[in-house]
């Protein structure tokens, strides 16, 4: 049982992390959760699909944003900045894809936004090739429909 | 939203409608036939081994879904590639099947941007029609195309509809599109009263993209100390780096920390170096300053290009003191100033 003013969250697999509110209610799910059923604010919030070393990926950042959000002057934006890149730059590429997906369901909106930021960097300036070695994707594609696309949009600017 | 296709008249090709068609693994031999099978929506192929997934992803339940990034949802994907220009955006598309679907709507964006740079600007034999121009961008920031968003944004904030714009900008600076960034946060910087620090924050996240008009807004504030402490260092670093980008007012700022130490180590090289760039990409400040170093060097023909430059501009007092230098040069000499002025044009800028 959390005390108040904390919530507890608990992985797919179990594991229940304790956390202040204003770090749960980063995620609008949560915060919707707890808005319209109180008793989540006493219990314990399962969070489907989400197991333990990503949700406590996830509560490390939300943790690190929520201090920030309260008091501006401690945590400056360059602080905020290089947080956030060695955060993702920490992640192997099945921790970028859960995480993504995680903090879709859970709409946490910044981490969300971070994280579409990391992989649209990882994709633009490169080849085709080079993007599906990196995401480790199959070409699916006939070289009939590779030329049918290189077709359809010659031009650039 | 109703999937449209029109990125070319062949999209009516069996082929693309075909969303169940990545399932199959003999797609070269079979494609032909594919077509007649119905399609159904899912999110992507059920696998029959499921070996791959269980390894990276046992415990999880979403390991009935298709797992990596190949199937990433369409929405995450649309968000990802929202500012993508067109030619990572065709990278994107060739990457499998499952990418070049879900990116269609942003092709349609890319096309209606086109379409709406036409009209406001009347190329390709299209009259000037601001109207249409602004249609074809909303049409195209309806597909999530922040470009077009940012476009849209640029024509009502230019007909006095502050509010639309605004909000136009808002979104595409919320999809990570840098100048909608700056440009939401300029809005904040011109408005009364202003956000000071609303203003900074969005501009630390286009300035950090590296989008050089940001860097000096940023940099402006952290000099002037708005919505942010003053700290002449930082305001430095980043006029420096808009400078690198290619943005003159910045080569200029950053030729005045270099030449008075502020912010930066006194150097008198390298703020004579930036002064000549700022003067190339045609900064009437920086060809007048750039114009009188010349001139104190002894370079009175090199003076005189830059003096009449800036003198062309607009600077009133860079007149003065090239006719002066006129006038004591030799009529050859003259001539030969006044020819390599005439030849001169500033090289582009981004500001």
């Amino acid at each position: 049982m959390a005390s108040k003013g904390n919530l507890t969250l608990k992985s797919c697999n179990g594991k229940e992390f304790i956390v202040e509110e204003k770090v749960a209610v980063m995620s609008t799910t949560i915060k919707n959760m707890v808005d319209v059923d109180d008793s989540f604010a006493q219990g314990v919030i399962p969070i489907i699909g989400v197991d333990g070393k990503i949700l406590a990926k996830l509560i490390e950042y939300c943790k690190e944003h929520a201090e920030a959000d309260e008091d501006e002057e401690v945590k400056s934006e360059e602080y905020l900045k290089k947080f956030d890149e060695k955060f993702v730059d920490e992640l192997n590429l099945n921790d970028l894809y859960d995480l993504l997906k995680a903090s879709n369901y859970l709409e946490i909106t910044k981490l969300l936004n971070l994280l579409c930021q990391k992989v649209a960097s990882m994709i633009k300036g490169k080849k085709p090739e080079e993007i599906r070695r990196i995401f480790n994707i199959k070409n699916d594609f006939t070289p009939e429909e590779e030329e049918e696309i290189n077709r359809q949009n010659p031009w650039a600017f | 939203m109703k999937k449209q296709k029109t990125r070319s008249p062949k999209s009516d090709h069996p082929y693309f409608n075909d969303v169940s068609s990545s399932i199959r693994k003999d797609s070269r031999h079979s494609h032909r036939h594919r077509h007649r099978q119905p399609s159904f929506k899912s999110e992507g192929p059920t696998r029959n081994s499921t070996s791959r997934l269980s390894k990276t992803h046992l415990s999880n339940n979403l390991k009935r879904q298709p797992y990596g990034f190949a199937w990433l949802p369409n929405d995450l994907l649309l968000t990802i590639a929202a500012s993508f220009l067109p030619r990572n955006l065709r990278s994107a598309s060739l990457v499998c099947r499952a990418w070049r679907d879900a990116l269609d709507p942003l092709w349609d964006g890319v096309k209606f941007l086109k379409r709406g740079k036409r009209f406001k600007h009347g190329r390709c034999g299209v009259k000037p029609d601001l109207n249409k121009a602004l249609d074809s961008f909303l049409q195209g920031a309806a597909r999530g195309y922040t470009l077009a968003m940012v476009d849209a944004g640029l024509i009502y904030w230019e007909m006095g509809n502050r509010e639309k714009g605004i909000a136009l900008y808002r979104k595409a600076a919320e999809l990570g599109d840098p100048k909608g960034q700056c440009n939401l946060a300029i809005s904040f910087l011109q408005a009364d009263p202003p956000s000071y620090k609303e203003a900074v924050k969005w501009l630390y996240r286009a300035s950090f993209a590296g989008y050089a008009r940001a860097q000096y807004q940023l940099a402006l504030c952290l000099h002037q100390g708005r919505g942010v402490d003053q700290n002449l260092t930082e305001a430095a670093r980043w006029y420096r780096r808009a400078a690198e980008g290619g943005y003159a007012r910045a080569m200029y700022n950053t030729s005045l920390c270099y030449s008075f130490g502020k912010g930066l180590v006194q150097n008198d090289t390298f703020a004579n170096r930036w002064m000549m760039r700022a003067a190339a990409v045609g900064h009437s400040k920086a060809q007048l300053e750039h114009g009188l170093g010349l001139y104190s060097e002894g370079d009175e023909i090199n003076a005189v290009v830059y003096l009449e430059l800036a003198t062309l501009a607009g600077e009133t007092s860079a007149a003065h003191v090239k006719n002066s230098i006129l006038q004591g040069m030799s009529r050859t000499s003259r001539a030969r100033a006044m020819r390599l002025a005439d030849e001169r044009r500033p090289l582009p800028s981004n500001r």
